[in-house]
């Protein structure tokens, strides 16, 4: 069994994404938790990467195929967790805001959230306030995550939050913002749960919001 | 010694050059061509106005949705429609600037979000003013020859901010502007401005003393305002530049070629609307082909890669007859430092072998994000240098001074002859802020730096430097325009 989920991780680290699916099948015909091949081979292994990545390792394309890697492992398990009713890390709505066009950094932070296991719904780019609210309205999204490149479109930012208050919705969901004008001081000035520097910090700060 | 042959000097001379560099030979432009053809026609384009995709398929592309499969005859066309070349003028009517391949122009580039303080030497967040300095600055450097504002004002109301940035910068600069936009209405109160300054329409249309520029995204995707926005300069005969990416890695795969088409058939994309708006309408097509980051995943303006896919892109450009828009001048350096040297020479250094036509975003500093005048004065310096090896060495009769040296003979001294002395400022390139004093006087001068010439240099031209300034009349009427601008926003 230890063997089994040491192939598998290596298979996520190695970015093995056509043989992922097998290590998952193996484990679960051998009778594994879909559990145990989430947490201690799937989510290990990001954990692994991550670590890498950290230390100078691994770039950004490893990061991201790897968490296309788990992804697909995940697909097989997905049904199964639904069904023993076993959560994911979390639902995160994205999107980059109203007015603004840019979206490389907001997807780069959605590859890497799936990769560590939270659920994503990503709205895309140029979104008002109202389709950020309808979002959280509508769905069970425990983190809104918010983008911007242009400092022109960050006051969408408070609008949403400003609305979201309003709407009496602000206390169903944490906020996480991000983008290259984005800072910690602007993060609290508009009443933001947390802001990330870079799309591995959003990880860690996704995680830390929901713990 | 043997009497050099009149003849022979003669054939030297007809064969005079420029230093030579390319990175593509005609076979591979010709392959980047047809890959550009191919995937305009099978991969298609996202055109997000109804209006222009309504336009390519009344020419005979195919739609699906928003994406358009351009054939290549309608491209072709367009570009036998453009113009090799076209000139904009310096509003004080001191001539006309040519845009064309091989005639190498540099400037700042747009919105950048912070602002190094030229008082405090702090960076903040860009604000009004910033664009006035900007042009100021500009209009005192030789090797400038367009201006961008370096800044994105973070003080006005957001969407007017292109606005208040044409407004100064055309106040403080008798160089060209290259404006940009948000919606149309914010282009139309530039091109109010524009017309204001030049003195009315007909004298815009004969000599136009900006540029609109406007971007597409990549991988193939032209967003509604900026074609909104080309489609209306065209018809008013403004002079677009559209430039994008890729972030190569990101928005193409991690190859030169791949991106080298992405960025070549949005910008023929582009350029075909622009041609079926206005056929013969002044365009300038542009990328910023920069390595992605490894680690932010930011497009890296200091990478190799990019300068190498920008002159390979002037390649292709060169081919097609169509004037191309690069980058030098940004560091990914957040200070001016040893890096923020090495990539801004090797940026220049590229772009001017390359012969791109228009450069941008010189002053460029931490990946586009900070406007720096002291770094403007520093790659000005470097294009000085530049330009100066660019002219390379001519080879004739007068140049090789055969009977200055039989006059001077073995041993003698060449300083003092005055027909040597009397050219020496055409072939000897002089600092203005690169250090070469003798260590003594160096050490009696205070030590200074280059870095400490920049600031002086700067705090000198904002001191002293004078542009030419605009008429009151044409001031009062640049103020109308933007309070009216103001009205309008608030109203929305």
């Amino acid at each position: 069994m230890e063997q089994l989920l040491t192939g598998m991780q290596k298979c996520v680290i190695d970015g093995e994404i056509d043989q992922i699916q097998g290590y998952v099948n193996q484990a679960l015909s051998d009778g594994m938790e879909p559990s145990v091949i989430l947490n201690n081979g799937l989510i290990a292994a990001m954990n692994e990467v991550g670590q890498r990545f950290e230390s100078g390792d691994f770039f950004v394309p490893e990061m991201l195929i790897a968490a296309q890697t788990m992804q697909t492992g995940l697909a097989i398990l997905k049904p199964l967790l639904i069904k023993a009713d076993i959560k994911t890390a979390g639902t995160i709505v994205l999107g980059t805001v109203k007015g603004d066009l840019h979206d490389i950094g907001k997807n780069l932070v959605a590859m890497m959230l799936e990769g560590a296991g939270f659920e994503i719904r990503d709205l895309g780019t140029d979104v008002n306030s109202e389709k950020f609210i309808e979002a959280v309205r509508n769905g069970d999204a425990d983190i809104l995550g918010m983008s911007a490149l242009l400092t022109t479109t960050m006051p969408t930012m408070k609008e949403t939050i400003d609305a979201l208050v309003e709407a009496g919705l602000r206390n169903k969901v944490k906020i996480m913002i991000g983008g290259a004008p984005v800072t910690e001081k602007y993060a609290q000035s508009i009443g933001a749960d947390g802001y990330a520097p870079d799309a591995s910090r959003a990880v860690s700060l996704a995680k830390s919001l929901l713990n | 010694m043997a009497k050099i042959d009149e003849e022979k000097l003669t054939m030297i001379n007809n064969n005079d050059q420029s230093p030579q560099f390319r990175v593509l030979s005609e076979d591979q432009c010709r392959g980047i061509i047809e890959a550009t053809f191919e995937c305009l026609e099978k991969v298609g384009i996202m055109i997000q106005h109804e209006e222009a995709r309504d336009m390519l398929t009344a020419a005979g592309a195919a739609q699906q949705n928003e994406i358009v499969y351009i054939p290549r005859n309608i491209v072709k066309s367009a570009l036998n429609a453009v113009p090799s070349e076209f000139s904009v003028c310096q509003r004080d009517d001191r001539g006309e600037i040519k845009i064309a391949i091989n005639n190498v122009l540099f400037g700042p580039g747009p919105t950048c979000t912070y602002f190094i303080d030229p008082q405090s030497g702090a960076r903040r967040k860009a604000r009004r003013g910033d664009a006035a300095l900007t042009a100021k600055v500009c209009d005192a450097l030789p090797n400038i020859d367009f201006i961008m504002g370096l800044s994105l004002f973070d003080d006005v109301t957001p969407i007017l901010s292109p606005v208040y940035e044409f407004a100064e910068s055309i106040a403080n600069t008798t160089k060209p502007v290259i404006a940009w936009a948000n919606t149309l209405d914010t282009l139309q109160d530039i091109y109010a401005i524009a017309e204001a300054v030049a003195g009315g329409r007909n004298a815009f249309i004969s000599q136009p003393n900006f540029l609109f520029f406007t971007t597409y995204e990549s991988p193939l995707k032209l967003a509604h305002d900026p074609i909104a926005n080309m489609l209306w300069a065209a018809r008013q005969g403004i002079p677009i530049i559209c430039l994008g990416g890729p972030t190569v890695g990101v928005e193409s795969p991690f190859t030169g070629a791949s991106a080298l088409v992405i960025h070549l058939a949005s910008a023929l994309a582009a350029l075909t609307l622009v041609q079926s708006a206005n056929s013969g309408a002044p365009m300038v097509i542009g990328g910023v082909p920069s390595m992605v980051d490894l680690r932010s995943g930011r497009p890296a303006y200091g990478s190799p890669e990019m300068s190498l896919h920008s002159a390979a892109a002037v390649d292709v450009a060169r081919y097609l007859r169509i004037p191309f828009m690069g980058t030098a001048g940004a560091s990914e350096s957040k200070l001016i430092n040893a890096q923020a040297g090495i990539e801004a020479a090797i940026q220049v250094l590229l772009s001017l072998l390359s012969g791109a036509a228009l450069v941008h975003d010189v002053g460029f500093l931490d990946c586009a994000d900070i406007g720096s005048l002291p770094y403007l004065i520093l790659v000005d310096e470097i294009i000085g240098m530049t330009k100066r090896i660019m002219r390379g060495i001519p080879v004739n009769t007068e140049s090789i001074m055969f009977d200055l040296i039989q006059k001077v003979g073995p041993g003698g001294v060449f300083l003092n002859q005055p027909r040597s002395a009397s050219i020496y400022r055409r072939e000897v390139w002089i600092p203005t802020v690169l250090e070469r004093a003798a260590y003594n006087l160096w050490e009696k001068g205070g030590y200074r730096t280059c870095d400490e010439l920049v600031l002086e240099k700067l705090d000198r031209i904002l001191k002293t430097h004078q542009p030419v300034p605009l008429s009151k009349h044409t001031m009062e009427v640049i103020e109308k325009v933007i309070e009216k601008a103001k009205a309008r926003e608030n109203q929305l």
